[in-house]
């Protein structure tokens, strides 16, 4: 009797242990990648399945879907190391054929990391002013020297970006992997970032 | 002969060990969404003072988060939806930026999004029904079916600076969601 007792405790306990472990994920089932972003494009749709449906919930709750908005996702720098809150990166991006765009910082717990710089995001209209078509900018814990658009990790121990593109005007799959979306490139560090997985 | 009769023992109770990961596994995956709905909805009647109401939303910041992911660049009001009682009616002004009102079901499917693109500048009347009930609209009424009673609207509006955080608070302050109460 206490080998059914044992067998199914523990049972249950995988069961429910690894759908809690999958859903906390950060779009573990990407299936679009451009560069070292990556985006589910069944989020928020009906044609979602239970596994991303539940990961939506956990870790990005009332998503759009992709023709209103697609949402990529990262946590690697272009060289496919974690991005850590004591690095410092440099940011580069280019115009996004989408009608509007902004890039904001999450902590390991899907929120902002709490910090009273006011940086926690960048998008189109103050970081593209008319009319220039390229812009720079910088990620780091501490405010940077130079002017220009600003994203503050201060407080973000190991996180995550997610660049929204609003109204795309393509969200065809080839369409979404040739977008040219802003590189993260790590300019120093104060301590050593792990080598991240793919995302 | 000790040896075979053990296996047969261990044998079935890891079979339905193996049975109760796949069912709980399963299970749980299942209830996720509608559980975590659920809170979020409570959370948002709270803080509308009731459901059918719509709440506008302060800037979003690091300290007055309410939820994960949100983005500090947009404007947000919220309605927890209740059509047990019968259809409920929201208006959204046109805005002079991006501007949209999305509609989710109880298991966090986004059934459907309205943005300003198609919002005339008189705004949108919107009408929301259960799919158990349809309802005819009025003339010029956008109807919303939902596959459930319960549901949530999220309205954006983008507002990335506090100037404009201004100027979207006087766009909204005609918005509302509210229970259909003239007996359409």
């Amino acid at each position: 009797m206490w080998r059914w007792l044992v067998c199914g405790v523990l049972g249950l306990g995988i069961g429910v242990g690894s759908a809690l472990s999958i859903s906390g994920g950060l779009f573990s089932d990407a299936n679009i990648t451009s560069g070292r972003w990556s985006t589910d494009p069944t989020v928020g749709a009906a044609a979602a399945n239970p596994w991303v449906r539940a990961t939506i919930a956990r870790v990005g709750l009332l998503a759009l879907t992709k023709e209103e908005t697609v949402y990529f996702n990262r946590d690697v720098d272009d060289d496919g190391a974690k991005l850590v809150e004591g690095c410092t990166y440099a940011l580069s991006g280019e115009a996004i054929p989408t009608r509007w765009w902004s890039i904001t910082i999450y902590g390991a717990d899907q929120m902002l990391p709490v910090n009273t710089d006011g940086a926690s995001s960048i998008d189109a209209t103050r970081a593209l002013v008319a009319p220039a078509t390229t812009w720079t900018g910088t990620l780091s814990a501490i405010r940077p020297a130079t002017p220009g658009p600003w994203l503050s990790s201060k407080g973000g121990g190991t996180y995550s970006l997610t660049i929204r593109l609003y109204n795309p005007q393509s969200v065809e799959k080839s369409a979404l992997q040739a977008l040219k979306l802003p590189s993260v490139k790590k300019v120093s560090c104060t301590q050593t970032p792990a080598t991240g997985g793919a995302n | 002969m000790a040896q075979d009769m053990k296996k047969p023992g261990w044998l079935k109770p890891l079979a339905f060990g193996a049975l109760l990961a796949v069912l709980g596994h399963l299970l749980t995956i299942g209830l996720i969404p509608s559980v975590i709905m659920n809170i979020a909805m409570k959370r948002i009647a709270e803080a509308s003072g009731g459901i059918n109401r719509l709440a506008h939303g302060n800037m979003v910041t690091p300290q007055n988060q309410q939820i994960v992911r949100s983005s500090p660049d947009l404007a947000y009001s919220t309605c927890a939806l209740d059509l047990t009682k019968g259809p409920v009616r929201v208006f959204v002004g046109k805005g002079a930026d991006y501007t949209s009102a999305a509609f989710y079901a109880g298991n966090t499917d986004n059934v459907f999004t309205l943005n300003d693109r198609k919002i005339g500048p008189e705004g949108a009347q919107i009408m929301v029904v259960s799919a158990r009930s349809p309802i005819a609209a009025k003339l010029g009424e956008v109807v919303v079916s939902l596959p459930s009673d319960k549901g949530l609207l999220l309205v954006r509006r983008l507002a990335p600076s506090a100037e404009a955080f201004k100027r979207v608070q006087a766009e909204r302050a005609q918005d509302y969601c509210r229970t259909v109460t003239d007996g359409m």
